[in-house]
């Protein structure tokens, strides 16, 4: 058996991302969502390195599972009494059949097509050396507009957001 | 003996893209919703590293790029819809998509 | 290292003069925001005028601007630049009406009776980051780029639908609005995913090039194009991600509502028609079928279009036909009016690389009769919502009689959105059924013709409750401003309907 370790780390990594993804269907509650969900993003970051993509791997370790699903862990606390007996709004067995069915759908359309011939191998960035310094470069220089502009977006989003969720006293004598 | 190739990586996201719509038919929680959003946009952030590793011309980084500008937008995205979600929970004590049907008539 | 901070350094310093409109804008996001931050009880009219001024400096930054084609911020490659923005006549002409649409919403905000009284500045930050949004969304040339600007402009409106945190209408529509906008550009930006692993990448020329080589298939080019077109729909408010308008135009606040359904729409259709003539630049990879057929991959998005116009329309003229309420009326006409213009997008898929085909100057001379149109019909509804709590169809009897310039503008907008002579809607209308019937969609003409005469319905429903109907209310005081923006909005309905011709020519300025 000439199985390789790469090998072996893809399925396992492969199987934490999917199997979780799939728990986020069948899930019973929202808190059980949200932890199927963690386990999934650590599947993709794991996937990410797996990739060569070490910084990207880490970013979604720092600001997807630390940042995203913590703001999505508040919501769900904030907004429930009893989160635990909280459906998670699937009304029943119809609807979880229902998104499964649609799941399966969507998967045979989209494995049809990324299995085609479109996708050619060969080329592409493969010696594995660290991206953190190929990455910085690309965003101060190729990608310096962008770069620039998403920092505007985050601030009006953040003002907004604090905005949206100031408590309604104060609004009310501004 | 198996190779891994890119292939195999573009099943896993589609698995989770398909994973992500199931959510997104069969919940009517606004955040069990934001959690199948995240699936999907996962699915495509890894498409574009996968591509990144296996066919963009070498030496460039467009896919881990747009994957880094992904996990951006979706972080302030996230933050919008759950304060907009808590305000109007302020109002009304629910957060289901459809039981927040005032507008429906 | 040194050398790419150099790199960095003179494209920065290339870079800055091609985006001097963009960059006003940033400011004045960050002026509103910080005004309202720091100068205690600062009042919304200084905040207003603050706007303004910033739009103006951007409008002269914007004109300064025309005529200049230019790719801005990227990289250079053997065969030319490949920049983040393409500066060219077609952006130009979006993003002068983005801005103008912005213009005209800063005094309906001022009048609007939620608003008063009020901290304003975040708003009108918010309306400023949408304009930026949409700015970036008309010129982008990169995947990156379009993507961008689609999530600036639509977070900035998620936050501005639910301004007004005690109306509960609104939280509801901009919480609906926020969570099916991420779904659809989550779907987007999977087809997109899709295209950079066919071409291998994000920048459109590259990516016309590659896909005229590429080894995808229609069926995979299907695929990908029906993902993406999800995302662009989203912000054109056409069928198949049409479900949002009439929750978020009825929960909005009424100025912004009619920001959504004209700067957003025409910003959809501007991403939407430069990625489009970059899919199909090249007419696609031929492929060689049956008995040696050659056919176009590029066949797919002609026949996509071409079906989202037809359900557009229909499904926007049908839902139209139930409403009470006027503002959720014109959200199902919005989705109508998307599909009329979606038809000239679906001629412009099937031909524009053929001789006599490609022309954009039917869909650009529609877009200028739906902004006074469109504006007008909201300028109406919000003086008077403010004034009487006006919002269904009912509330506006008699209006004829109570404040009859309001009623009349209104009537013009009603008549022009249905496409009736001596009003620009009727001239624009004329031009895309022609072309349409020029270029072989005759069966989207017909129906195009049918779904006017369905439209006649809920228009004149409007036109017979303020003129017909009886009310006991008093005369509404609609106050001068208020008046004359009503005339800069319904006059030039007549100057398209009867003087067409200098703005037709005009109108064929801004193809690619």
């Amino acid at each position: 058996m000439d199985i390789d370790f790469g090998t072996i780390m893809f399925f396992a990594l492969a199987l934490v991302a999917v199997v979780p993804a799939f728990m986020v269907v069948l899930a019973r509650d929202i808190v059980r969502v949200a932890f199927w969900l963690l386990a999934s993003l650590c599947g993709v970051a794991g996937l990410y390195i797996l990739l060569g993509a070490d910084f990207i791997g880490l970013t979604q370790v720092l600001v997807y599972i630390g940042g995203i699903l913590v703001l999505i862990l508040f919501g769900i606390m904030m907004t429930s009494k009893d989160p635990l007996r909280q459906k998670a709004g699937a009304s029943g067995q119809r609807s979880v059949v229902t998104g499964l069915v649609t799941a399966a759908i969507v998967f045979a359309v989209l494995a049809a097509v990324v299995l085609g011939v479109g996708f050619e191998e060969g080329k592409g960035r493969s010696d594995g050396s660290p991206t953190t310094t190929a990455l910085g470069e690309a965003l101060l220089t190729d990608y310096v507009l962008p770069f620039e502009l998403v920092s505007v977006l985050l601030l009006f989003v953040l003002c907004g957001a604090a905005y949206m969720a100031r408590r309604r006293r104060e609004d009310a004598h501004a | 003996m198996l190779d891994v190739s890119l292939k195999h990586y573009l099943l896993v996201a589609a698995l989770m893209f398909a994973a992500g719509v199931g959510v997104i038919i069969s919940r009517r929680n606004a955040i069990a919703v934001l959690c199948g959003v995240e699936l999907i946009l996962n699915a495509a952030a890894l498409n574009f590293v996968a591509f990144n590793r296996y066919s963009a011309p070498s030496g460039r980084l467009d896919g881990q790029v747009f994957t880094i500008f992904i996990i951006i937008l979706a972080a302030a995205e996230a933050a919008i819809a759950l304060a907009i979600l808590l305000n109007l929970f302020q109002q009304t004590n629910t957060v289901d998509v459809d039981e927040a049907d005032t507008l429906r008539e | 290292m040194q050398n790419s901070i150099e790199t960095a350094r003179r494209i920065v310093a290339e870079g800055m003069s091609g985006i001097i409109p963009e960059i006003l804008l940033c400011a004045l996001v960050c002026v509103l925001l910080l005004a309202d931050l720091f100068i205690r009880g600062i009042k919304p009219r200084t905040t207003a005028w603050i706007a303004v001024l910033g739009f103006v400096a951007c409008g002269a930054a914007l004109i300064a601007r025309n005529g200049v084609h230019a790719e801005v911020f990227g990289w250079q490659q053997a065969d030319g630049m490949r920049g983040m923005l393409l500066n060219d006549q077609f952006a130009w002409f979006f993003q002068v009406f983005v801005l103008a649409t912005a213009l005209v919403c800063i005094p309906m905000a001022m009048d609007h009776a939620a608003f008063r009284a009020r901290r304003m500045g975040e708003f009108y930050a918010l309306l400023a980051a949408a304009t930026l949004g949409m700015f970036l969304m008309a010129s982008a040339t990169n995947l990156l780029m379009a993507y961008l600007g689609i999530e600036f402009a639509s977070m900035a409106s998620y936050l501005a639908t639910a301004y007004d945190k005690r109306d509960r209408a609104g939280s509801e529509g901009g919480l609906k609005y926020v969570i099916y906008g991420s779904v659809a550009s989550g779907i987007m930006i999977y087809g997109l995913s899709l295209i950079y692993g066919m071409t291998g990448s994000l920048h459109y020329t590259d990516i016309a090039q590659a896909l005229h080589v590429s080894a995808a298939t229609e069926g995979q080019l299907l695929i990908a194009a029906i993902l993406i077109f999800g995302g662009f729909a989203y912000k054109m408010a056409a069928v198949p991600m049409h479900f949002w308008c009439p929750d978020v135009y009825e929960g909005a606040p009424t100025p912004f509502t009619a920001y959504l359904s004209v700067a957003s729409k025409a910003a959809g259709f501007a991403v939407f028609v430069r990625f489009l003539a970059a899919f199909t630049a090249h007419g696609g990879p031929t492929f060689t079928g049956f008995g040696g057929m050659e056919f176009e991959a590029s066949f797919g998005w002609p026949v996509i279009v071409a079906a989202a116009a037809a359900l557009s329309m229909t499904v926007g003229n049908l839902g139209a036909l139930w409403q009470t309420n006027v503002k959720r009326m014109l959200a199902y006409s919005s989705i109508a009016q998307a599909g009329y213009l979606l038809m000239a997008v679906a001629v412009y898929a099937a031909g524009h690389d053929k001789p006599n085909g490609g022309d954009l100057a039917p869909l650009v001379f529609y877009f200028i009769a739906y902004f006074f149109m469109n504006l007008g019909a909201f300028h109406v509804i919000s003086v008077v919502g403010s004034r009487t709590g006006a919002v269904t169809v009912s509330d506006f009897a008699g209006l004829g009689r109570r404040a009859p310039w309001m009623a009349f503008g209104l009537g013009v907008c009603m008549l022009s959105l249905l496409g009736m002579p001596p009003t620009g809607g009727f001239v624009g209308k004329m031009q895309l059924l022609q072309t349409a019937v020029e270029n072989n969609l005759v069966w989207l003409a017909v129906l195009a013709g049918i779904n006017t005469a369905i439209s006649a319905f809920y228009y004149f429903k409007l036109l017979k409750s303020m003129y017909l109907e009886k009310s006991a209310g008093g005369v509404i005081q609609s106050g001068s401003a208020n008046l004359a923006v009503l005339a800069l909005l319904v006059a030039p309905l007549f100057v398209l309907g009867l003087a067409f011709s200098p703005i037709a020519e005009f109108s064929r300025g801004f193809g690619f």
